[in-house]
C-alpha cells in the first residue's frame, strides 16, 4: 500500500486476508483473519481517530450497545500507566530504572535478558490493560518510542504518534503517523531483521529479509512521499463485537479452533 | 522447571517461594511483537490472586502435587472439612480461596484434593454434575414461549437458570464451570 501511496494513489483501503499463527487460539484470534487497513494523505494520526469514529457510526447496526458506539474515549499512555500503575514513563526511559519500578510493582524479575519493551508489555498487560475502562471504546495514544514501529516520532520523543483502539477490552485497530523519513525506515528494518535472528523462534523459522529499496519509496525526489496516517483494523473482531457474538467463531466460517 | 509457555490452567508453581494454582492462562501479543503469557494465580491458603505476565521462554517452578481421595464432610463457614477416605485423616481448607465451591460440593460426596507435600492446593470438581433440584417454582400456567428460564435451587444451594419444564426433586446435569444447566437427569 505504501508503494501506491508513493505513486500518487491518494488515500486507499484494502480488507485482505492476514496470518498470525503465533498467538493463542480462542474466542478473539484465528490465525487466518481479516483486515481492513486505509491509508489517509494529508492527514495524521489525531486524524484517524475521527475518521474511526466516522466509521463506527456509519457501520455500527440499529441497537449497538454505547459501550461499543462514539464518541471514543481518548487517553495516552502515559496517563493511563499513571492511573493504574502509578508509574510516570517520563522518569522511566532506561531499563535499570524502569526494572526498579517494576519490582516496586510486584512484577516477577524475569531470568532471561530483557528489553525495555519487553518489560513495559509486561507492566502494561498486568496492571494497566486489565483494568482499562470500558464504558466507551478507548483509544490509547502515544505509545512509547522504545516501541520500535513505523510510526512518526511525537513532540515528545519518549512517544510515537501511534494509537490502538480497544471495544470492550478487545485490540480492535493500531494506527500511526506514518513515518517518512528513508533513514529512520531503512534502520527499523535492519533493526527488525537483527532482532529476528535472536528471537527464540521454531528452529526452521524462516528470517524474513529486509526490504533492501523499500525505503527509496520515500527519498524519490520527483515523487515526494505524502505525508499520512495509516489504520489496521481486524474486521472480525468487529462483526463480533457488532453482531453481539461472544467469540469470533461466530463470525468465521471455519475456525481453526473447531478442527484441533 | 518449565517455561512459562507451558503453563497450563490447574497447573501447581512455586512464586517466590509460595504455591499457587494457575486458575486463568492465556498468550498474549501485544501489537506485533513477542508473546507473553498472561495468568492469573491463586493461593490455596489464603484466596489471594496474583496476576503475573512471564515472557514464554523464561522459567517457572512447577511443583510436583499427588492426588488424594477425600471425603467433603462439612463447612464451618470458615473452613471446608475433608477426611483422607485411606488414612482417615482429616484435614481443612479455607473457604476463602475456593468461594463458590459450598454449593458444588455434596455432603459426604469424594473428591479429587490434590496435594503438595502436607499441603492441600486444590479440590477437583467433576466438570458435569448431576444435582437434584431442592426448590423449583411451578411453571406459570399459558407461559409457552419458547426458551423460557427460570431459577432454581440445587440440593448444595447452587442457583440455575433451568427451562420452565423443571421440577421439584429432579435431577439436572450442571456444568460446574459456568454453573450452566446441561440437561435434565432421569433417575
Amino acid at each position: 500500500m505504501k508503494q501506491l501511496l508513493a505513486d500518487g494513489s491518494g488515500n486507499i483501503f484494502q480488507i485482505s486476508k492476514c496470518f498470525r499463527n503465533n498467538e493463542q487460539i480462542g474466542t478473539c484470534h484465528n490465525p487466518e483473519f481479516s483486515m481492513l487497513e486505509w491509508y489517509t494523505v494529508n492527514a495524521d494520526y489525531r486524524d484517524s481517530i475521527a475518521h474511526t469514529e466516522e466509521y463506527f457510526a456509519e457501520v455500527a447496526p440499529p441497537g449497538t450497545p454505547e459501550h461499543l458506539l462514539p464518541p471514543f474515549r481518548i487517553e495516552s499512555m502515559h496517563n493511563l500507566c499513571l492511573t493504574y500503575a502509578g508509574i510516570d514513563l517520563d522518569k522511566l526511559q532506561t531499563l535499570g530504572k524502569l526494572k526498579t519500578a517494576a519490582s516496586r510493582l510486584g512484577i516477577t524479575v524475569s531470568n532471561t535478558p530483557e528489553t525495555w519493551e519487553s518489560l513495559f508489555n509486561r507492566i502494561f498487560l498486568t496492571l494497566v490493560e486489565p483494568e482499562i475502562p470500558q464504558d466507551r471504546p478507548l483509544v490509547i495514544t502515544e505509545y512509547p518510542a522504545q516501541i520500535h514501529c513505523l510510526a512518526a516520532n511525537a513532540k515528545n520523543p519518549y512517544y510515537k504518534e501511534r494509537w490502538e483502539l480497544y471495544a470492550a477490552g478487545i485490540e480492535l485497530a493500531n494506527c500511526y503517523s506514518e513515518e517518512t523519513n528513508p533513514d529512520r525506515i531503512e534502520e527499523f528494518f535492519r533493526a527488525e531483521s537483527a532482532a529476528f535472528a535472536t528471537r527464540p523462534y521454531a528452529p526452521n523459522a524462516a528470517i524474513p529479509d529486509i526490504p533492501h529499496d523499500f525505503h527509496k519509496l520515500f527519498s524519490n525526489p520527483a515523487k515526494p512521499f505524502p505525508r499520512c496516517s495509516g489504520t489496521a483494523l481486524g474486521l472480525d473482531r468487529l462483526l463480533m463485537l457488532f453482531g453481539g457474538f461472544d467469540t469470533i467463531k461466530g463470525v468465521i466460517l471455519f475456525p481453526l479452533s473447531d478442527t484441533i | 522447571m518449565i517455561k512459562a509457555g507451558q503453563i497450563e490452567k490447574g497447573m501447581a508453581l512455586l512464586i517466590k517461594g509460595a504455591p499457587f494454582i494457575v486458575v486463568e492462562r492465556e498468550f498474549v501479543n501485544p501489537g506485533k511483537g513477542s508473546a507473553f503469557v498472561r495468568a492469573k494465580l491463586k493461593s490455596p491458603s489464603t484466596g489471594r490472586v496474583l496476576r503475573e505476565t512471564m515472557k514464554t521462554q523464561d522459567s517457572v517452578e512447577d511443583v510436583t502435587v499427588d492426588d488424594r481421595d477425600s471425603q467433603y464432610l462439612y463447612n464451618d463457614g470458615e473452613n471446608y472439612h475433608f477426611m483422607n477416605t485411606s488414612t482417615y485423616d482429616q484435614f481443612e481448607i479455607p473457604m476463602a480461596s475456593f468461594e463458590d465451591y459450598q454449593y458444588l460440593m455434596k455432603d459426604g460426596e469424594i473428591y479429587r484434593i490434590i496435594f503438595w507435600e502436607t499441603t492441600p492446593l486444590d479440590i477437583i470438581i467433576p466438570y458435569k454434575v448431576v444435582y437434584k433440584v431442592a426448590e423449583a417454582q411451578d411453571a406459570i400456567k399459558g407461559d409457552t414461549v419458547t426458551g423460557a428460564t427460570k431459577v432454581v435451587v440445587t440440593e448444595t444451594g447452587l442457583k440455575v437458570k433451568v427451562p420452565i419444564f423443571i421440577k421439584q426433586g429432579e435431577n439436572i446435569l450442571v456444568n460446574t464451570e459456568t454453573k450452566e444447566y446441561i440437561e435434565r437427569v432421569n433417575k
